[in-house]
């Protein structure tokens, strides 16, 4: 790698040797290896992207270092200090978005500040302010079942980044977006990146979409899941995938690296 | 719409039903005062509502209710969260009470007369072992069920302990709490009906037996009838408006047109 400055710096987030099993079966007597031996090493402020076949142990990766779930195998630290459990330093944008129903779009993006202490007109004025970066000033009183897919994800981006944490973990959150408004949000989340400084992992299935983002992009092995290998994306922010032609390139690299292993996929489920 | 539709075919049932009652009763094949004609129960209900018996019963009657209701739902709130959070008093208190839910209600009167002696107590006691195991089941399952995608992300947002709990966890399992404290209300009812109907003060029950007693058979099926009023329309009325009022703000309610 040829990047000085950001070699320099501290790792923000470390795994070492990290295993994780599940129970698997009706029994629950077998077991799933779902990662094996991963090591991963992220610098402060640094944006990584994480691409694997589907199953292949993405979510589980974020879910250990959020602290939701703890490895069977191997360390976890950030800042240094091993993992404990959850901590608001670092927010989780779930795969499913995870809003509460029994609160209103803006009460969901107030609620990790209300959590942090943060007294009720401050975190209004935060909230209202996510909301409209996110486009959705104007449901800021609607319940969580009348919004779509794709406007859920908005509102758990915003409710993400209103609590402006250190380490942002983000599983496949745009999924749900037109290719329009997926665009918009690369825009705005590498601008929000480049002035905050924040560390963030993205999980995704979309190759374009990790390469356009990411200083690098992780791929990781079907099962048990390993990082296969790695690449790294130098090309000046904020970058549209549309107008930077070698992104293409790389992406062409990266969906090389990957075929092996969605096929494994493939021929695991298919039994 | 169709609600509207539903309740006047329910009210049209009721009416042919009536008419029936009063048909059979025209015939004449039992006495007046084995089988009651609808023209005398109306009256004895009219009496006992114009003199104001029944309201005072009634009265009387939901104060023991709110009381006895008020302290099963504080006890089965709190061991329902017990049992929730802790896999030992699950198996352990929380087997017993699911346990002594076979137990009818109006069993635990003997026991609560000699504790408590013939009086209100007893009757509160009553009340409240009939309602609190189903309460306390409800709000353990309840809280089990909260989906753990809900408290992970809490959990990464910084909740924990008692905001976990108050924030996340209780409104998540709020539509099974309003169950668990209806069924639990159903069953309080109907343990104050019994434990009334043994006592002498005031109340619906003890309306009842007084009309036994006259072999007033105008009055017993009146009462009976004020008793299934006042049941369904506070069940109604509170619990069943909780529910839809929860149901629409979270969007549970279907809503195909069709
Ligand atoms: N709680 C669990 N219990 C049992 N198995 C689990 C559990 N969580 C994950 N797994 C298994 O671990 C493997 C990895 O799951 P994970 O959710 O991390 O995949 P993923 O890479 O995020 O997939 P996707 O792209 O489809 O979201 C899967 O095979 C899954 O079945
Ligand atoms: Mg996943």
């Amino acid at each position: 790698m040829n990047r000085p400055d950001v070699e320099s710096r501290a790792d923000k987030i470390r795994l070492e040797g990290v295993h994780k099993g599940f129970p698997m079966g009706q029994d629950r007597k077998g077991r799933l290896l779902a990662l094996q031996n991963v090591d991963i090493a992220i610098k402060q402020g640094e944006f990584v992207c994480i691409v694997g076949p589907t199953g292949c142990g993405k979510t589980t990766i974020l879910n250990i270092i959020a602290g939701l779930a703890k490895p069977d195998r191997g360390r976890v630290l950030v800042d240094g200090r091993e993992v404990g459990g959850p901590a608001p330093d670092r927010v989780v944008m779930f795969q499913e978005a995870a809003l509460f129903p029994w609160l209103t779009v803006i009460e969901n993006v107030e609620f990790g500040l209300e959590m942090q202490g943060v007294g009720r007109a401050e975190r209004r004025k935060r909230a209202e302010k996510h909301l409209s970066l996110v486009r959705l000033s104007h449901f800021r009183d609607s319940f969580v079942h009348e919004l779509s897919g794709g406007m859920k994800q908005r509102v758990a981006l915003a409710r993400a980044l209103a609590m402006d944490p250190d380490i942002l973990l983000m599983d496949e959150p745009f999924a749900a977006l037109d290719a329009q408004t997926r665009d918009r949000f690369h825009l705005e989340l590498q601008q929000i990146w480049m002035k905050t400084k924040k560390t963030i992992l993205f999980v995704t299935h979309n190759v374009s979409e990790a390469v356009c983002l990411g200083d690098r992009v992780l791929v990781l092995s079907y099962r048990p899941g390993r990082i296969k290998k790695e690449f790294t994306v130098d090309r000046p922010r904020p970058r549209e995938y549309r107008t930077t032609p070698e992104l293409a390139c790389i992406t062409a690299m990266v969906l090389d690296e990957l075929r092996g292993e969605v096929d494994k996929a493939a021929k695991e489920e298919m039994g | 719409m169709m609600l509207e539709r539903r309740g006047l075919r329910f009210a049209a049932f009721c009416i042919v039903l009536v008419a029936a009652w009063q048909l059979v009763a025209l015939l004449g094949i039992w006495p007046q005062y084995i089988f009651p004609a609808p023209a005398g129960v109306l009256s004895a209900l009219w009496t006992g509502m114009s003199d104001g018996t029944f309201l005072l019963a009634a009265l009387a009657s939901l104060q023991r209710m709110l009381i006895g209701f008020g302290i099963a739902f504080a006890l089965g709130f709190t061991l329902g969260v017990a049992i929730a959070r802790s896999r030992i008093v699950g198996d352990t208190a929380g087997q017993l009470v699911l346990g002594l839910q076979t137990l009818p209600s109006i069993c635990w009167l003997p026991l609560a007369v000699l504790w408590f002696g013939l009086n209100d107590a007893a009757i509160l006691f009553v009340v409240v072992a009939g309602a609190v195991g189903s309460i306390t089941m409800a709000i353990s399952s309840g809280i089990a069920h909260v989906p753990p995608l809900f408290i992970n992300a809490a959990r990464t947002m910084g909740a924990s302990g008692w905001n976990l709990y108050s924030k996340v966890i209780f409104p998540a399992a709020l539509p099974a709490i309003i169950a668990g404290a209806r069924q639990g209300w159903s069953f309080a009812w109907r343990s104050l009906m019994a434990g009334e109907l043994l006592f002498f003060s005031v109340g619906l029950g003890q309306l009842l037996q007084i009309g036994r007693e006259l072999n007033d058979i105008n009055q017993v099926a009146a009462v009976m009838l004020a008793i299934l009023a006042v049941g369904l329309l506070t069940e109604n009325l509170v619990f069943a408006s909780l529910e839809r009022a929860v149901k629409r703000k979270r969007g549970l309610e279907q809503e195909s047109g069709y």
